[in-house]
């Protein structure tokens, strides 16, 4: 049997008859788009790849309780989502100024103050590995808050209509037109400034 | 809803029809009803009145010194953008910075500064739903008439299409080689489920039973028919006989009777008088008369009888006079 020509709702009543085909091609279905989404919150690889796997297990280990009238794909990102803004709640972000302390006097305490992480849990190897992610508009997209990045990202990178994207953030449709208004605004806000 | 209980238009149905906001079908439906409603042809005349008349409302103008205010305000680095070509005065009330587009850097920076939509011109959220092609039908157009004619909107709607497109141009990310394995080293995979059996036969049953169900008026025009024909041939028969002046049901069960047993009565005796007219089948007979009749086979058949009744009596005994434990054996 072809799994690949199959609709999802398909796939997965294979997966629910214990196919285990199916749920690896559920896997390579959606591991990609799950792991773009967590990564772009999250640019953090290592934190990345266990928030996506802890998705893809708790779904497949709750398959028999996915509804078919609702689109998989909603109810993985919504997963997905759901995990992340609980990490990113949990986890307390230490910001450090990219200028240099605001009591540097001499232009070598400045260079000496100065750091380019934004997160002391980011390492040399972390930093180089986020440059992968370097560009001026992912730079941006990092700099928005948890709840418009993801609106921007689930609407404008996987493409899900409005109302999907309601759906996956669990909000009404008029909160989360709100939030992508804002959050395109504030990205064309970011691209503006000039650098120094 | 468009329409209150009485069928006829709401007040924000006709609002909402007049901003193009209803899909294309029940626009449709509105404007078919206007068409044969008196009543509502009026109200709808009366807000395009009032929406002509709201449209019209004069620019206010603010105080002499205002613009100096403003820029006074403004913060060093916004001020010194570059000062963009003699545009007409109305461009300048709305759009004081457009530099040569520089790719997105360039639109973003012509965008500078910027204060809020004046009312003559769509706000920044609704240009943007208008990039995304979110605006239905009348209000869309309204829109899309606008940007045409103002080169401001529509360079900002340039823009929103720019970012939109370089969001959308991002690259999928690839998780590790392995995160499938690890995935599933921690999936549970269900049992496949086998249905009961009697589930299983009724099933079946469904299942030939739809198998045979006519699918035509023809089919099943031919299954009534193959239905009724007992019916059709017991009425005929019954006809037959009730017609009839010497036949009668009780003549003719009977009748049936009376055939049936004698076909019964030669089948036995085809069978048995071979067998016991047979020369083997008497000598077998003598045998065992005189085996009866001898008293060595009396006396072991009276041996035997004992025995079993000794048995049975002890079996008795064991199971019925004695206390049965849990575990079978005798109670002490």
């Amino acid at each position: 049997m072809d799994y690949t020509a199959l609709e999802d709702r398909e796939v997965v009543s294979l997966a629910c008859n214990g196919r285990e085909r199916a749920f690896k091609e559920l896997l390579t279905r959606y591991e990609r788009p799950v792991f773009s989404l967590v990564y772009r919150m999250v640019r953090d690889r290592s934190l990345s790849e266990d928030l996506a796997q802890e998705t893809f297990i708790r779904a497949f280990n709750a398959i028999d309780g996915y509804d078919p009238r609702y689109k998989f794909s909603s109810w993985i990102f919504k997963i997905a989502n759901n995990l992340t803004i609980d990490h990113l709640r949990k986890r307390k972000l230490d910001t450090i100024s990219l200028d240099g302390s605001p009591d540097a006097t001499s232009d070598e305490e400045i260079s000496r103050t100065r750091v380019t992480a934004v997160s002391s849990n980011e390492t040399p190897d972390m930093y180089v590995e986020n440059r992968e992610l370097g560009n001026q508009i992912e730079d941006a997209i990092a700099k928005l808050r948890p709840e418009y990045r993801t609106a921007v990202l689930l609407r404008h990178v996987e493409g899900h209509s409005y109302d999907e994207v309601a759906d996956i953030m669990e909000l009404p449709l008029g909160t989360v037109k709100t939030y992508l208004h804002r959050a395109r605004s504030e990205l064309k806000q970011i691209l503006t400034v000039v650098p120094a | 809803m468009t329409t209150e209980r009485n069928d006829h238009l709401s007040a924000e149905g006709i609002q909402a029809f007049l901003e193009g906001e209803l899909p294309d079908v029940e626009a449709g439906a509105v404007q078919e009803h206007v068409g044969s409603c008196a009543r509502c042809r009026a109200e709808v005349e009366a807000f395009q009145l009032l929406f002509a008349e709201l449209g019209a409302l004069p620019e206010m103008a603010p105080s002499e010194h205002f613009a100096e205010r403003v820029m006074g305000n403004l913060p060093p680095h916004l001020v010194n953008a570059p000062v963009p070509e003699p545009a007409s005065s109305r461009e300048q009330a709305h759009a004081p910075g457009r530099s040569a587009k520089e790719g997105l850097g360039g639109w973003l920076r012509a965008l500078i500064p910027q204060g809020s939509a004046t009312p003559a011109h769509p706000s920044s959220e609704r240009l943007q739903d208008y990039a995304e092609g979110m605006l239905p039908g009348r209000r869309g157009g309204k829109v899309a008439a606008h940007v045409a004619a103002c080169a401001a909107c529509e360079t900002e709607v340039s823009g929103w299409n720019d970012l939109f497109s370089t969001i959308e141009a991002l690259p999928e990310l690839a998780p590790a080689e392995d995160f499938g394995e690890r995935v599933m080293a921690e999936v549970r995979i269900p049992a496949p489920s086998s249905p009961a059996p009697a589930h299983a036969i009724r099933d079946q049953a469904l299942e030939l039973l739809e198998r045979v169900r006519p699918r035509s008026r023809r089919g099943w025009a031919l299954a009534g028919g193959v239905a009724i024909s007992p019916g059709i041939a017991f009425a005929v028969v019954s006809y037959l006989i009730v017609s009839h002046p010497l036949l009668t049901f009780g003549y003719l069960a009977a009748f049936l009777w009376w055939q049936v047993t004698g076909a019964l009565s030669a089948l036995a005796s085809g069978i048995m008088s071979p067998i016991l007219e047979s020369a083997t089948m008497f000598r077998i007979y003598g045998a065992v008369e005189s085996l009866v009749t001898s008293p060595g086979v009396a006396a072991l058949s009276f041996a035997t009888l004992g025995m079993l009744m000794m048995t049975a009596l002890w079996i008795f005994y064991r199971n019925f006079i004695l206390s049965p434990t849990v575990a079978g054996h005798d109670a002490r």
